[in-house]
């Protein structure tokens, strides 16, 4: 696959590029080169979580006795699993050479987060003049009695890299989301097996039987749903329609067709949503980055994670004077998706 | 016919429908989302939008045949197509839907006739520019599946 090569080969040229200045500015371990790179996001898709392999080790060091691995040129990526435990890697990132200024070259191996519906967000990264980025799927549940608005919905989430569930009514919205009407307090552990968890709910306002407002209130009605945001769409622009739905505790009103440009709006909204969970969710100890060996990096505290790794990237965007928007994205870490390269 | 020729057709077409009015800019937006991993995507929402004008077309026609007109359920349906029309672009007939539902309104059972009339006209005109565009867009694609084999 052409595309796929291609933004693997943007990957290499990132990591190297990103190690290269490293030693550049007078890095002169291993550990300062994870602390520095740990964080950083590449235009594949992923985001460098830590080294696996390290034995190797500075060139003042004697190189090592054996290579791990071939060089990049040979190397199809997605043959080498090293790990038969962890389940297939959705994105992987090569194997790099570091600088030859240095008497020998030798092999890091990268651990990666990646997810395959960050491949479509590359557009959108040129377009806004980044380098990278790097998302971890938000879930966005979409409600509308229109199949070609569903339809519609559905690729304009999936282009802005979201996951998207799609329903045609307010009532299969709700039986998803596991709404129950007698529930007055947090919802016990065992969670009902259709219940998925979502980010942000989108919903036409006029269908039949449930409109988007009754769905919007009773999802802000729910102690386990109600910090969910919710946005709504109409085809119509009446004024207290708009007023009724954002005073019923609606993010956003969208205007129909929503177009690209729309969506940008629903990820503050997102993201706000998530802090907001934050006091649901357990707390899990950091991640451990300086001496890791990959294993240790998942938590569902994704918004503890957020605020560490962001400080790492921003450590490395620093390092790399590239000129990367801090704050734009916001990792998120689960044992499924880890694996190594 | 080459290729280049071929889409260059295609071009000339998508741009005389919207010189024409037939097309807005809601369908170049359709056009945005069409890429290297949804190649069919336009293709898929103009078929699935004929499909349904159709249904709503042959359910008003039933509805105004009646002798006494349901105007709430004309609206529904007028509704449905205005908004469907709207998602793709199809001004035009956007617009018809847009005159179709004053009449309703104003419980007015030979405009709406007139208005389904017109509704039907712009539907079936859009409809066979879309079935040459899809034509077309199909011949491109095969000469370049064939290509790349």
């Amino acid at each position: 696959m052409g595309g796929g090569k291609e933004r693997i080969e943007k990957g290499r040229r990132r990591v190297r590029g990103l190690l290269a200045l490293q030693f550049k500015n007078g890095v002169n371990s291993w550990e300062d080169l994870d602390e520095n790179l740990v964080g950083s996001c590449f235009p594949c898709g992923g985001i460098l979580v830590g080294w696996l392999i390290s034995p190797l080790s500075f060139p003042s060091s004697p190189p090592p006795p054996q290579r791990i691995q071939s060089s990049e040129s040979k190397r199809e990526p997605n043959q080498h699993q090293p790990n038969p435990s962890q389940p297939p890697p959705p994105l992987l990132l090569p194997f790099l050479h570091l600088p030859s200024s240095y008497d020998h070259s030798f092999i890091a191996a990268v651990v990666v987060e990646g997810n395959q519906q960050q491949q479509q967000q590359q557009q959108e990264v040129e377009e806004e003049g980044m380098t990278v980025e790097a998302e971890a799927p938000f879930h966005v549940l979409a409600v509308d009695d229109s199949l070609i608005d569903r339809k519609l919905i559905e690729r304009l989430l999936k282009t802005s890299s979201y996951q998207v569930t799609t329903v045609e009514s307010g009532s299969k919205a709700l039986e998803l989301l596991g709404f129950r009407e007698d529930q007055s307090s947090t919802p016990s552990v065992s969670p009902n097996q259709h219940e998925i968890e979502v980010n942000l709910v989108i919903t036409d306002y006029c269908m039949p039987g449930m409109t988007g407002y009754d769905l919007l209130k009773k999802i802000k009605g729910s102690s386990s749903l109600k910090d969910i945001p919710v946005v709504i769409m109409s085809s119509e622009n009446v004024p207290s329609r708009i007023s009724r739905c954002l005073e019923g505790g609606a993010e956003e009103f969208f205007l129909k067709p929503v177009q690209l440009s729309d969506l940008k709006r629903l990820r503050p909204h997102i993201l706000k949503g998530k802090s907001n969970c934050k006091g649901q969710k357990q707390q899990q100890p950091q991640p451990e980055n300086n001496n890791n060996n990959g294993s240790s990096s998942s938590s569902s505290s994704s918004s503890n994670n957020c605020s560490n790794n962001q400080s790492n990237k921003r450590k490395a965007m620093d390092a790399m004077d590239e000129g990367l928007s801090p704050g734009r994205t916001r990792p998120r870490f689960s044992s499924d998706s880890l694996t190594v390269v | 016919m080459a290729p280049t020729a071929l889409q260059e057709k295609l071009n000339g077409l998508v741009n005389s429908m919207f010189a024409e009015g037939l097309l807005d800019e809601q369908f170049q937006q359709l056009q945005m989302l069409q890429d290297g991993s949804n190649p069919g995507f336009v293709a898929e929402v103009v078929t699935l939008f004929c499909e349904d004008s159709e249904r709503i077309l042959a359910e008003l026609t039933k509805l105004m045949d009646q002798a006494v007109v349901d105007y709430s359920k004309v609206d529904a349906y007028v509704h449905q197509l205005k908004g469907s029309s709207s998602s793709v672009g199809a001004q035009n007939v956007k617009l018809a839907c847009i005159q179709f539902r004053q009449f309703c309104e104003d419980n007015n059972k030979e405009g709406c006739m007139r208005a389904l009339n017109v509704v039907k006209h712009e539907y079936y005109h859009l409809r066979s520019k879309f079935e040459t565009m899809l034509h077309l867009e199909n011949r491109i694609q095969a000469y370049e599946t064939k290509q790349q084999s």
